[in-house]
């Protein structure tokens, strides 16, 4: 499902390892949910909310029409 | 070894298990249907991989109860119903099967007794096992 990790991982100056090593997952992982193949659990949305220190609507939120 | 705590591989490992027990469910049955083609099918019984093939099948059925219970629909019927008739329905199909033995074979009323005994035990093991995951999940549903 489409997201913005990216956008705000880069904001926060996080590589794909830096972040997935804060979570507690793999880069690959990481990769995935940024590519939109991996749904997260809420937890994982959580623990990546944490790290970049946004909430849940501005990473994860879409659009009824868009998802 | 590492353990794996990535939520997506421990899936994909889970994935992969299921994939393995399928594949040797499907082997244990082969073989065990070679042993009744090349030894005669009535020895399939003594066939130790057999005995594995059924404690498998009622091992997952047991643990797919509880997904039966969430599933089910007449739920509110079931929470109504006193356990004593449960426990009446199942000695009554432990009485018509005892029965059954009695009248359509030559067996003793002892065998009779104990198919009858079984067959009861059976039963109440499952359906209370059923009886009593409905009330614990309908008590979780009004708190």
């Amino acid at each position: 499902m489409k997201n913005n990790v990216k956008v705000f991982r880069v904001h926060a100056d996080l590589t794909q390892h830096q972040l997935a090593e804060k979570v507690g997952v793999t880069r690959q992982t990481i990769s995935l949910i940024e590519k939109g193949k991996y749904n997260p659990t809420l937890k994982l949305c959580l623990e990546i909310c944490y790290a970049v220190n946004k909430t849940l609507d501005e990473i994860f939120w879409v659009d009824q029409e868009e998802s | 070894m590492k353990v794996i705590i990535d939520e997506r591989l421990v899936i994909k490992n889970l994935k992969n298990i299921r994939f393995a027990f399928a594949f040797q469910t499907l082997a244990l049955v082969g073989i065990v249907i070679y042993d009744g083609i090349t030894k005669g099918f009535n020895n399939i019984t003594n066939n130790p991989i057999w005995l594995v093939l059924i404690l498998t099948s009622v091992i997952l059925g047991y643990l797919n109860l509880s997904i039966s219970v969430d599933s089910y629909e007449n739920e509110k019927r079931i929470r109504k119903m006193p356990y004593y008739l449960l426990v009446l329905c199942c000695v009554a199909a432990g009485v018509i099967f005892g029965l059954l033995t009695k009248i359509t074979s030559n067996s003793s009323l002892a065998d009779s007794i104990i198919i009858g005994a079984v067959i009861f035990l059976c039963f109440l093991g499952t359906f209370s096992f059923g009886y009593f995951l409905i009330k614990k999940r309908s008590k979780d549903d009004e708190e």
